[in-house]
């Protein structure tokens, strides 16, 4: 795990990482003071959870890929990766552990948001309050299921093209699976185009996994059987984003 | 295992992910789960929808008096009426619920206390400001690029209205755009005004905590009124008393329900949150809707007289009939 031990390191020691750890947990708190809760007060909770995530998203796709892209361009260009091929660490091994360091400080915020999401905005009726822990932890999977893939594929395209490339290509895919295809589907609701349609059909949606509208309007949570088709199809893009990682991933440039 | 194999293992997962994610969205698809909705992180209808909404009514209202009217709009400061032209004041005959300036306010400029280097400077870069969207040009903007500025105000109100449709300048200022034939109101865009109106009621009546938004309900109903009743009124015919009675219910409803929810607020101490100009603010528009009220019960009393009258002249006939006979 030296590799992994490396990144981490280096993570931590340009200490970026402590910028949007402060935000994350501050914002929640500042944030929804602005909105106009002074004449209906029970809208600063669902607004502190609502804030908690969007941050998530924001450290999320600015953050975390920026890490993946900066960090796979990095050492591929240093030589790094090369070395430690010369050790024996394959490129599966070196992906995970490259995946894994950018994770260990992204886990802890994930972690942070879903803390201050459940904990400090928690509804006093017993099921409301149950409904919202579970729906907590079903957006904490599916979120999980959209960024890990992605931080793969930018460490990926990181070690093949530039840094800079890597982090528009994953921060553009992320974008559009979040509100591209939204702006798609007004475009095709008159539209019979196959070819437009069939794009929409196979387009990443991302926003799926987007269940904060279920936390501010107090939905309750997904039934299980519907989380488990999300969960399937998020699913089966991670495997897709992580199939075609491999052969991107290089260990010299 | 050869090296070629073992370098195309990763096409495994690629087709397992697509055979999953393809049979995970047909039944995605059918269940119209796949659909985005355009309201990523649940902006419109927050807390922060509200705010967006109230943050739009001036540069609606910037927009609104630049485009249509073309003046400099009151609230930039240091306007003065030299600059608004033959147009004047006409333009406060409409109530978009933003616009709630008074005439006396630019007396100031004219004979104010004698200003420190500061407040001159400050007062300078404000006439900079009206200057910079002053109109000197002599003619009057085109036909095509007025209907390009009253679209873009359009879409500009129907975001506000979708950040929060129970805002009473958002609903009020879409409402009096799609009804009014100047600024391309025509029949369907009333049909549209009539979903909104009963759109922002329906939104409306989950409010349990926040009295506002009743007003804006009131509001709403008051226009449904209108806009059911026009026709009697092109026609010069009294409006039935069933139909005046059935919106009388619905406006007092609402009416009722904000001082119910006033009460509430007022006791629980969160009235008191409330700057003083918006407690004012909310109160003149309580008894412009209050005063709108009162006169249903007149109309219903003229239009039950006017209807026993009518019978009286039918059995009358009826009878002066039968006695001919």
């Amino acid at each position: 795990m030296e590799l992994y031990k490396l990144t981490l390191v280096s993570i931590l020691n340009r200490k970026t990482f402590a910028i949007f750890g402060l935000l994350l947990v501050a914002l929640p708190f500042v944030f929804p003071l602005i909105t106009p809760w002074e004449s209906k007060p029970s809208l600063l909770e669902p607004a502190r959870a609502q804030t908690a995530w969007v941050l998530l998203w924001i450290t999320a796709l600015g953050w975390l890929l920026f890490q993946g892209s900066a960090i796979g361009d990095r050492w591929s260009s240093h030589g790094i990766l090369e070395y430690f091929k010369t050790l024996g660490h394959s490129k599966i091994n070196q992906l995970f552990q490259l995946w894994l360091s950018c994770f260990t400080i992204f886990g802890v915020f994930a972690l942070i948001t879903f803390v201050i999401s459940t904990f400090t905005a928690l509804p006093s009726d017993p099921v409301e309050s149950k409904q919202w822990i579970a729906t907590n932890i079903q957006y904490l999977l599916l979120f999980l299921l959209v960024t890990g893939p992605l931080l793969v594929l930018s460490i990926s395209l990181g070690t093949r093209l530039n840094g800079a490339a890597a982090y528009a290509i994953t921060g553009a895919l992320g974008l559009y699976g979040l509100f591209g295809i939204g702006q798609l589907e007004v475009f095709l609701a008159d539209n019979k185009n196959t070819f437009l349609n069939l794009v929409y059909l196979i387009s990443p949606h991302y926003h799926l996994s987007d269940l904060t509208s279920r936390l501010v309007f107090k939905l309750g949570s997904i039934p299980w059987n519907e989380l488990a088709q999300i969960a399937a199809y998020l699913g089966g893009l991670a495997l897709v984003t992580l199939g075609i990682s491999y052969p991107l991933y290089r260990e010299g440039k | 295992m050869n090296d070629l194999t073992k370098k195309s293992l990763w096409v495994i997962p690629v087709v397992a992910g697509v055979l999953l994610t393809a049979s995970a969205t047909g039944s995605l698809y059918d269940a119209g789960n796949l659909r985005h909705g355009n309201n990523v992180f649940a902006i419109e209808r927050s807390a922060y929808g509200r705010l967006l909404a109230r943050l739009s009514e001036t540069t609606i209202d910037r927009v609104w008096h630049l485009g249509v009217e073309q003046i400099v709009p009151h609230n930039i400061p240091g306007h003065s009426d030299s600059h608004a032209g033959d147009t004047g004041h006409e333009h406060c005959d409409h109530d978009h619920g933003v616009c709630e300036h008074d005439d006396g306010h630019d007396e100031h400029v004219a004979k104010g206390p004698r200003k420190s280097p500061i407040e001159a400077t400050k007062a300078w870069f404000d006439e900079m400001r009206v200057v910079k969207y002053t109109r000197t040009n002599p003619y009057a903007i085109s036909e095509r690029h007025s209907q390009m500025v009253k679209r873009e105000i359009e879409e500009m109100l129907l975001k506000s209205y979708r950040m929060d449709p129970t805002h009473y300048g958002a609903y009020n200022s879409y409402h009096l755009f799609l009804t009014t034939y100047d600024f391309g109101g025509n029949d369907k865009k009333r049909e549209h005004a009539r979903l909104i109106a009963e759109r922002t009621i329906a939104e409306v009546f989950k409010e349990k905590e926040d009295p506002e938004p009743w007003l804006t309900a009131a509001s709403a109903a008051m226009n449904l009124f209108l806009l059911d009743t026009e026709k009697f009124t092109v026609e010069d015919k009294p409006i039935p008393s069933d139909i005046l009675k059935l919106h009388q219910s619905r406006v007092g409803y609402c009416l009722a329900q904000f001082d119910q929810l006033q009460k509430q607020s007022e006791k629980l101490g969160i009235w008191e949150n409330l700057s003083t100009e918006r407690q004012i603010e909310i109160t003149q528009r309580q008894r412009f809707a209050e005063r709108t009220f009162v006169q249903f019960e007149a109309m219903i009393a003229r239009a039950d007289a006017a209807k026993s009258a009518n019978d009286e002249g039918e059995v009358a006939t009826s009878n002066g009939d039968e006695a001919d006979n």
